[in-house]
């Protein structure tokens, strides 16, 4: 029964070795990958880790194919002739495949993102969940995950949030001609001093950039800590608008004054306005 | 407040008040600062003791650094192959441990004075460090020693040039800080390499009479340790 003859010279006997083999292989791996993981979970980072468990289980796997091939007496010098034309054939077929596991070898060695890494690829906004051989996994803020081919991965824009240890942000904060934006400066800064995650270098630029038409515009860069900055740049806002309307400066808000000319006692002369309510001819 | 103390028990010093006291399921903790703000917590336990001692003082408000930053007021310019030893202050984070046998648990951190950050390098290499500016000294000043620490820091110029010096960055990893009823202690050195680069490390000093060495937030965390050393290659 074992003696059978399958295919060509290949006896049952040897299929199931070579079959054994293999799943032998990719079991090790399974553990191995296990054992990596656990005792170095927490001394190294997770992308490090995630890569190195990779490259572990696709040698392993690969030794256990190229040893279960030799059990049926095929050798790789021979598939290599053998394989000829319809190497070419399956490469034509095969083409996004292998240009996909190409990008994510790239991926792996250039590394322009990493597992946890705050992106932008292509348009699409998310935390990178994992880079495999072929595809990579991102978790977008909307909660749903989005697979993206390696390939268009390598060769798309790509925008890291989080490539830097800081990051800067910035507001226009626009007051009233009559409130006095010296104060207002003043005010923000003091609020920017106690706040512990805007630094204290790179300092924070607080400074009038614009006199537009309802408005006199401060404007406000903050340099914050990578993991902090989105929860100060929600907060910040709000509370510059509150600590200045504690000082009675307030924000601008656009206003329009209207006048009619039968309202007026002499068409030919252009009413003054010196203040928003104080108006004379 | 510093030191072992048994549970239930209550202090109050510099505007901070402790107070454990027993309910029916073990302890109640409440924290109370000087702005009024409160912190309780449960502790399910039988007996057991409290110990509270200075720790690194890069947890709070968050820990999202291992390194904290001194800035000078002055700038010193130190001499080829000089080297110099001076004091000056470094902010306290003081660590609430529970202990049974010799099993320590964190429960709290509070801190006195106000936190402040700041990127030392550019924003790709650089490193985000705990910031406190603070004075020099010759002597040892005085200080309160739930608001502020001494750090005694000796600095040697290995380069055959003048050197300045503005800031020192330290790595919190490792740190030694030794205290006693009046003050808390830290020793560190710096050996500049050239004008924009040195090694920074806290090291244990010579057992100074009177002084106990603190617990370690991060050792009782059983987090490994591989470096305390701090390369400053960003300016001095």
């Amino acid at each position: 029964m074992l003696d059978t003859i399958v295919w060509g010279k290949i006896t049952v006997l040897q299929l199931i070795i070579a079959i054994g083999i293999f799943i032998i292989s990719i079991i090790v791996s399974k553990i191995l990958s296990m054992y990596v993981r656990r005792s170095l979970k927490n001394k190294a980072s997770k992308d490090n880790l995630e890569i190195m468990i990779k490259i572990i289980s696709y040698a392993i796997m690969i030794i256990g194919l190229i040893w279960a091939l030799s059990v049926v007496g095929l050798k790789l010098s021979g598939l290599l002739v053998a394989g000829g034309i319809m190497g070419i054939v399956i490469g034509f077929a095969s083409q996004s495949i292998v240009g996909n596991l190409i990008s994510g070898i790239f991926l792996m060695i250039e590394r322009p993102i990493r597992i946890g890494d705050t992106v932008n690829i292509n348009g699409s906004t998310g935390i990178i969940e994992d880079i495999r051989i072929i595809s990579t996994t991102i978790r977008t803020f909307d909660g749903y995950q989005m697979r993206i081919p390696n390939e268009k991965v390598f060769t798309a824009n790509i925008s890291n949030f989080v490539a830097n240890v800081v990051r800067r942000f910035e507001y226009d904060v626009g007051i009233r001609y009559n409130d006095d934006a010296d104060k207002a400066i003043t005010i923000i800064k003091e609020l920017l001093d106690k706040e512990p995650f805007a630094l204290k270098n790179p300092e924070p630029l607080v400074w009038v950039n614009k006199l537009s038409d309802n408005a006199v515009n401060i404007n406000v860069k903050i340099w914050a800590p990578i993991s902090e900055w989105w929860a100060l740049k929600t907060s910040m806002l709000w509370r510059i608008k509150k600590a200045l309307e504690v000082e009675g400066i307030e924000i601008a808000f656009p206003q329009r004054v209207l006048w009619f000319g039968d309202s007026r006692e002499n068409n030919d002369t252009l009413p003054v306005v010196t203040s928003e309510k104080n108006i004379t001819q | 407040m510093y030191g072992t103390h048994d549970i239930p028990t209550s202090m109050k010093e510099s505007g901070l008040s402790l107070d454990f006291s027993q309910v029916d399921y073990g302890y109640q903790y409440t924290c109370k600062l000087a702005d009024n703000k409160e912190f309780n917590k449960i502790i399910l336990v039988d007996k057991a003791r409290v110990l509270i001692n200075p720790v690194e003082p890069i947890n709070l408000p968050k820990h999202i650094t291992n390194y904290l930053m001194l800035e000078f007021d002055k700038n010193l310019t130190i001499a080829p192959h000089q080297e110099k030893s001076f004091f000056a202050t470094f902010p306290i984070e003081i660590g609430i441990f529970i202990f049974k046998r010799r099993e320590f648990e964190p429960i709290d951190i509070i801190s006195l004075l106000p936190a402040k950050y700041s990127l030392y390098g550019d924003p790709r290499i650089g490193v985000v460090a705990r910031y406190h500016k603070t004075e020099i000294y010759s002597q040892q000043p005085e200080v309160d020693k739930l608001h502020y620490g001494i750090i005694h820091i000796t600095v040697r110029n290995s380069d055959a040039q003048w050197n300045t010096i503005s800031k020192l960055v330290l790595n919190a990893y490792g740190m030694k800080l030794f205290y006693n009823e009046k003050l808390v202690k830290l020793y560190a050195s710096m050996k500049i390499n050239n004008e924009i680069s040195a090694e920074t490390e806290c090291f244990t000093p010579p057992p100074e009479k009177g002084f106990k060495k603190a617990m370690e937030l991060y050792v009782s965390k059983k987090i490994a340790i591989t470096s305390s050393k701090f390369l400053m290659m960003e300016g001095i």
